[in-house]
């Protein structure tokens, strides 16, 4: 059963997943292009004391691209399960209706999660490549809180679609853009990382709501 | 059950975004950004004089003892720091207690020094590499050494940022000039300024794995290492240097026990600044130097506080200003009704995330039983079962928020 | 006792309530679909047959009252007891994004007792190859997709949503073979929704008809012999109302059609009573639409 629901999301998504590891790779390598000629344009002395002492974050390009990435996935996975009310044909699946749920969610997410990794490499490679370690040992607490906006805004995405009423949509929306917001609050390098251990309760807590979404969803006419 | 602990999920977040973002788009819309008070000791008034903003440009000058000033009254009560009007209108050299101060004597004579909480080590993320100035006297400016170090278990490593790799023969006379002097790696705090935007450069101060402090410089590419006398019993929390012409400290070393020290220029000979329930954790303190005294401002969220030395640093003189909120107290209240608690991340004594929960205060309480009332008192709709123990509680425990929250999130 | 009912019922509708944007549209529906037989719902657009497919698929958690299927309640039904139950959603509903072999492969995994040879069976006739994409296929070659997946699932339930929507006659045929000799296994019970009401004379064994909230269940062999359609020629310009006698009145030119439960002495004899002439009434063959229209009206 698992197998097909993998298979199923996988069939779903790999279009979307080729476009997104695409656009991902490809904002990597213009950060790699950018941080390369700045080196070249200012001395590199300049570019370091920018990156360590002023703080800047050569590679935030990226985190806007994280989170469209698991808008787009999120979207992948369950519009088409919308329209022409086909999630139907899942729900009756003889599988829990919340291990469905998991199970999908998962897979977007697995896949989600493997592009953000790949973002991570190469975007650790990269500084690691121009600057001594201890720069590139940031890249990691500094996009960690990124990937977690991505996880909310994919778990957001997914309510928000399955929701059957308008004023809970919108409702959801604000909630879910203020905690996404949350995770891109601050400047410079690790600057959240004081504050993941509280955040980090955000990410079951964005998980488990989908459940209920997806019980309104099926029992109010899927 | 399940299905229970999923809309709970959703209660709580919806909870935690609200309580995130409403109070902080309140604030934006109606709260006075106050800003920092400023405040001095005006040599000519022998007493302190102080610059409070209420916000939207408008500004509250008024000393010690009430007397309120306009900006030019201000600034005239303050000739040390506003020199310049003087100057202008050409009242130089001007006489202050009896004595006589030309520009150069006033300029000479003043010096400006900060320790801002969130720029302390620990109060804000910092990668441990730093450029070493080289110093050449031959040079006008201090160029941008093009290697920054790092301190290690071994030695002193230098990186050099054009080929990112390391520079093992500065490493090698670096680490053995520190070894030589005594140095026991690795370092456990490093204190320098970072830029070359300075009259000169004093190199950093570093303290050791057992508590020397060394004053590191590098001459003509050479490596200058003092150990310094300075005990290695005191808790540092932070070396925080200042390069000024006047040369009378190289700066100050900040102590766990509330204790701010300052390095003797020369002789490395502490002073510790009488300046009493200072926490450099938490507040920001400025000496302000000018040639006839020395004023130490600290100050935190409540209140800003400055004390007078004379030129020998004994204490002549204290203020306690308490920062007013200008906000209108009715948009207090309502603040408070409205919002049982607030969650932010921001400090402003931090440089970093620093999750704070802050009640809203007693009218919180008359808030809640308003969400409460209204809460049984929404008219019920078929489908929804309205009143539940789990709802109850997130009204009673998070007022508006809770109120929202189970509204929109209905029980059905 | 209750236990022995439920198995004997594959479906079982008690006091069934619901409503929807406040405008109540059952308030006690009471019915059953005994196992083994093969039950059509008619009912006109806006009576509120979805809203019961809805519930009996699971779709909907009524207000109040029960709907079992299979002996647990429909909205809640336990993957295993939705294991011996096949659903086809209106629109002939399946993965457009997969091939037929995808499909295949998809549900093989769902279904333990998966038959892929009944699949093949089906889809094969359409001489279309396995990599060939759902969403390529016309609406009757995605029905048999949709007819071989739930057929290969060997349910024991088989809950059809208009399966003819969209189909052509030979389409619509190629179900009624299969339904046919799915409920000749044995035991098999299907509940069927069609907009082509003649099918459902050629598939159904029961019949209940919703209208305005409210059922009439119906044996097809006994609702075909008691309901009868009349004749008569008139050349009165007044109308026949209908009544507790006449169920439904059709006028085409002269020619009067009524529909009753009455026999044909009976209907002359109201016919007289409200003063018109139907001297020459006689009883019409009638097909199932002819009843559907009889009874539940034109609109």
């Amino acid at each position: 059963m698992i197998k097909s629901i993998m298979l199923k999301e996988w069939l779903k998504l790999k279009w979307f997943l080729y476009g997104c590891l695409l656009l991902n790779i490809g904002v990597c390598f213009k950060i790699l292009l950018d941080i390369r000629q700045r080196l070249h344009a200012e001395h590199a002395e300049m570019v370091w004391y920018q990156a360590i002492h002023l703080h800047s974050v050569l590679y935030q390009d990226i985190r806007f691209v994280i989170l469209a990435t698991s808008l787009v996935l999120a979207a992948a996975q369950f519009v088409p399960e919308m329209l022409g009310r086909r999630m139907r044909i899942a729900l009756h699946l003889p599988i829990g209706r919340n291990r469905l749920v998991t199970w999908s969610m998962l897979s977007g997410l697995l896949f989600f999660s493997f592009v953000t990794l790949a973002d991570w490499l190469f975007v650790f490679s990269t500084i690691r490549f121009y600057f001594p370690e201890e720069v590139a040992a940031v890249v990691l607490p500094t996009m960690l809180p990124w990937y977690l906006a991505g996880v909310v805004g994919y778990c957001a995405t997914t309510c928000i679609l399955l929701e059957t009423t308008r004023s809970r949509r919108v409702f959801l929306s604000i909630v879910f853009t203020i905690v996404v917001s949350i995770f891109f609050s601050g400047h410079g390098y690790s600057w959240l990382v004081p504050a993941l251990p509280l955040l980090i309760v955000c990410i079951p807590l964005s998980l488990l709501s989908v459940y209920e979404s997806a019980r309104r969803f099926q029992q109010r006419g899927a | 059950m399940f299905q229970q602990i999923s809309r709970i999920s959703i209660l709580l977040l919806s909870v935690f975004a609200l309580s995130y973002g409403l109070p902080g788009l309140f604030d934006k819309v109606f709260l006075h950004d106050a800003g920092n008070p400023l405040l001095f000791y005006s040599p000519l008034k022998e007493q302190f004089i102080y610059r409070e903003s209420l916000g939207g440009h408008q500004f509250n000058y008024r000393d010690e003892s009430g007397t309120d000033y306009d900006r030019a009254g201000f600034e005239a009560q303050l000739p040390f720091f506003y020199y310049k009007n003087l100057e202008k209108k050409k009242k130089l050299p001007v006489t202050v207690q009896g004595q006589f101060f030309d520009k150069k004597a006033i300029k000479s004579g003043k010096q400006g020094y900060e320790v801002r909480s969130r720029h302390l080590a620990g109060n804000y993320p910092q990668i441990a590499l730093y450029p070493l100035f080289n110093n050449n006297p031959e040079l006008p400016i201090i160029p941008f050494p093009e290697d920054v170090f790092r301190f290690t278990d071994k030695g002193m490593e230098f990186i050099s940022a054009d080929f990112n790799r390391i520079d093992s023969e500065l490493t090698a006379s670096f680490t053995a000039a520190l070894a030589a002097e005594g140095f026991s790696f690795p370092a456990t705090a490093i204190g320098g300024k970072t830029t070359n935007l300075k009259p000169f450069d004093e190199g950093y101060f570093v303290r050791d794995s057992k508590g020397y402090i060394f004053h590191i410089k590098r001459v003509l590419n050479q490596p200058v290492v003092v150990k310094t006398p300075i005990s290695s019993e005191l808790d540092v929390v932070a070396l925080i240097i200042s390069e000024n012409r006047r040369k009378e400290f190289y700066g100050s070393i900040l102590t766990r026990e509330s204790g701010i020290y300052l390095i003797g220029w020369n002789d490395y000979r502490l002073l510790k600044l009488p300046v009493e329930n200072y926490d450099p954790r938490a507040m920001d303190l400025k000496l302000l130097v000018t040639p006839l005294s020395k004023t130490v401002v600290i100050g935190d969220e409540e209140v800003v506080r400055g004390t007078v030395f004379d030129q020998e640093y004994t204490k002549t003189r204290e203020y306690t200003l308490n920062r007013l909120d200008r906000t209108p107290a009715l948009i207090r209240i309502f603040r408070q009704i409205l919002f049982p608690f607030h969650i932010s991340l921001n400090d402003p004594y931090r440089g970093k995330a620093s999750p704070r929960f802050t009640f809203g205060g007693l009218w919180s309480l008359l808030g809640v039983v308003v969400a409460l009332v209204t809460f049984y008192f929404v008219p019920k709709r078929r489908n929804f079962k309205q009143v539940g123990l789990i709802d109850s509680l997130v009204v009673l425990l998070a007022g508006l928020y809770g109120l929202l929250s189970v509204l929109m999130i209905r029980r059905e | 006792m209750e236990r022995n009912t439920q198995e004997k019922n594959a479906i079982e509708v008690n006091h069934l309530c619901h409503s929807y944007n406040g405008r109540m549209i059952y308030e006690d529906l009471n019915f059953s679909v005994p196992q083994g037989s093969i039950c059509g719902l008619l009912g006109k657009n806006g009576q509120g047959k979805t809203t019961l497919v809805n519930i009996l698929m699971g779709f909907l958690k009524p207000i109040s009252g029960t709907c079992l299927v299979l002996g647990e309640e429909s909205h809640a039904l336990s993957p295993r007891t939705r294991n011996r139950v096949g659903l086809l959603h209106e629109g002939h509903l399946a993965y457009e994004f997969m091939t037929i072999a995808e499909t295949e492969q998809f549900f093989r995994g769902c279904y333990p007792d998966w038959n892929p040879d009944l699949f093949y069976n089906l889809v094969d006739r359409m001489k279309l190859p396995h990599n060939h994409k759902v969403g390529d296929m016309s609406c009757g070659q995605r029905s048999q997709v949709v007819l071989g997946v739930i057929m290969a699932q060997d349910p024991d339930l088989l809950i059809l949503d208009d399966y003819s929507m969209g189909l052509d006659a030979g389409y619509r045929r190629l179900f009624l073979d299969v339904l046919h000799d799915f409920n000749s296994m044995g035991k098999k019970t299907i509940f069927v929704t069609s907009h082509i009401v003649q099918d459902l004379e050629l598939l159904v064994d029961t019949m209940i008809f919703i209208n305005q909230g409210e059922i009439m269940q119906t044996g097809l062999k006994d609702f075909m012999r008691d309901f009868k359609k009349y004749s008569f020629i008139t050349d009165e310009s007044s109308s026949i109302l209908e009544d507790d006698f006449i169920t439904g009145v059709e006028r085409r030119g002269d020619t009067v059609t009524i529909y009753s439960f009455h026999d044909l002495r009976e209907v002359k004899g109201h016919l007289e009573d409200i003063g018109c002439n139907g001297s020459d009434l006689k009883r019409e063959s009638m097909s199932l639409e002819d009843g559907f229209i009889g009874l539940m009206g034109k609109y």
